[in-house]
């Protein structure tokens, strides 16, 4: 790959008529322009914060801004070293790829890209006005020079890309195999499931007169219900989801997903507050799945709160590149989520219920996603568990029918 | 006052049908045949003209709910059909007023048995 790359430098060297001259004029670029390195950086990276799209990205801080505010200072470095050599192709490609894997687009890198050629520009153009030979020789080569750089790292932000898309194209295929394999167990874990439940259904028939005998049965039960609750999430994971968007009231269906929990609230103090303006409280969404995320939600918090168990929904508008989406906050006054939990929370399997599948989560994240939406978790030193749903906001008149639908 | 069925099962496994049967008779109806495809379940019905069908979907051979149409074309019998898989396409079709119920496979008996009440009417 890299000596691909290498002869693609060279042939684009070539192309530009890189010559001796433009070797020597590197020298002297140099000396104008490294001193002013920081000032470049300042103003570069001052601009980046007030650009809420490539902000976004940057998401360690302080500490991460200095980190970049280096390796451009090194990028700056390299380019006016006059050492074009495999070492410097590489430096470039990694500029290329690490845009990838932040996820900001190669628009950005050549609008950057062009503000610091803006700035060298203007440099030499002050430090160069009184000899005009030496300020069109060191602008020809500078123009060179920040076209093969903006090249490399074009072509490796392509090359990454593609690599990229094929690797999850291939994952894709592969989470689609096992998820027909698993659907394909769950149907026959089902007979099997049915086997043992007739025969464990007769021996409750036969040992009626033997109520010694009753929780042992009991528990088998007990053991084939969890079963096949498993396999039923199970299978729902796995199974593609197709929506049934109408016009829905969100508050309605989150009181629904709050009542059919009523077995799971029984003796105890529980109680849930639905704090939805009703400018916010009607979307184009599928009712039964957003029921399914609501119910999960509140399952997760009666497994974790002590009573009095009190649980929240409250919604707000939230803008996130230009989209607008409505924002539910589901909060209880539970322990909140450990650290690890923080992490996993989302992934399948996971669970800190000592009872529960690991799968609602994930299933809710499908749903979700399949809206167009977002699930997050609150910040850090929320207190109680804090998620927040967003679901897109679609601007719409209700029809009389959905209205009686309501 | 319920009155009593006639009834006929169908399903591969022969501990199901036992099973079946059990909960049946428990309930004072009669199990007029249980067989193990689906040819063997419109032979049955045929011959025997039962109140009432519970079948397998997937056997080998004509799978239950075939089956159960083909019996549809001489007499139009309530059913019961119970599956692993997901519930037939087009069940019942399309003219056929019949009463029936789907159940997915485990079945608990409280279900089976509230399924029989709800199709008879009982």
């Amino acid at each position: 790959m890299l000596q691909a790359i290498n002869d693609k430098f060279g042939n684009l060297r070539q192309y530009l008529n890189w010559s001796g001259e433009d070797d020597k004029h590197i020298s002297q670029l140099r000396s104008i322009l490294l001193p002013f390195a920081p000032v470049f950086i300042e103003d570069f990276y001052a601009e980046i914060v007030r650009h809420p799209t490539i902000a976004r990205v940057i998401t360690g801080g302080d500490r991460q801004i200095a980190r970049l505010q280096q390796s451009l200072l090194r990028w700056i470095d390299e380019l006016l070293s006059g050492r074009y050599d495999a070492e410097y192709v590489q430096g470039r490609w990694k500029v290329g790829y690490r845009h990838v894997e932040i996820g900001l687009d190669q628009t950005y890198v050549n609008i950057a890209h062009a503000r610091l050629r803006m700035q060298m520009q203007c440099i030499l153009l002050e430090e160069l006005k009184k000899v005009p030979d030496q300020l069109r020789d060191c602008e020809i080569t500078l123009h060179k020079l920040l076209d093969l750089d903006l090249a490399l790292i074009s072509a490796a932000y392509a090359a990454e890309l593609q690599e990229r898309q094929q690797k999850q194209a291939k994952q894709d295929e592969r989470l689609a195999t096992i998820g027909q394999m698993i659907t394909g167990l769950a149907h026959e874990a089902r007979n099997a499931l049915q086997r043992l439940r007739a025969s464990t259904e007769s021996l409750e028939l036969d040992l009626e007169d033997q109520p010694a005998l009753h929780p042992d049965l009991q528990r088998l039960s007990v053991a084939q219900d969890d079963l096949t609750r498993l396999f039923t999430e199970v299978q729902n994971y796995a199974a593609p989801l197709a929506l049934e968007r109408e016009w829905v009231e969100v508050s309605h269906i989150a009181q629904q997903a709050w009542e059919s929990l009523a077995r799971q609230r029984q003796s105890r103090d529980t109680q849930l507050k639905l704090i939805i303006p009703a400018d916010l409280n009607y979307g184009n969404y599928d009712a039964f799945r957003l029921q399914q995320v609501f119910r999960n939600f509140f399952e997760n918090s009666l497994a974790a709160c002590k009573d009095p168990a009190r649980l929240e929904v409250t919604a707000q508008l939230q803008s996130i590149d230009r989209q607008s989406f409505i924002e539910f906050r589901v909060q209880d006054n539970g322990p909140g989520l450990s650290e690890s939990a923080r992490v996993h929370v989302f992934d399948p399997f996971f669970t800190t219920k000592t009872k529960g599948t690991g799968l609602g989560m994930a299933i809710a994240v499908r749903i979700v996603d399949a809206h167009g939406g977002r699930l997050q978790l609150g910040p850090v030193g929320s207190t109680g568990a804090d998620f927040r749903l967003l679901l897109p906001r679609v601007e719409h008149v209700p029809s009389a029918k959905d209205r009686h639908r309501g | 006052m319920s009155r009593l069925l006639r009834i006929a099962i169908a399903d591969d496994e022969a501990e199901i049908r036992d099973h079946y049967s059990k909960i049946i008779k428990r309930l004072g109806h009669e199990v007029v045949a249980a067989v193990d495809t689906g040819n063997a379940l419109i032979d049955a019905c045929q011959e025997l003209h039962p109140d009432l069908i519970i079948t397998d979907v997937h056997m080998p051979g004509l799978d239950g709910d075939q089956a159960v149409r083909e019996v549809w074309k001489h007499e139009i019998i309530p059913t019961i059909l119970i599956s692993a898989y997901d519930q037939p396409k087009d069940f019942p079709p399309a003219g056929v007023h019949v009463a029936w119920a789907y159940l997915s496979k485990p079945v608990k008996r409280l279900d089976f048995e509230a399924a029989i009440r709800a199709t008879m009417n009982t």
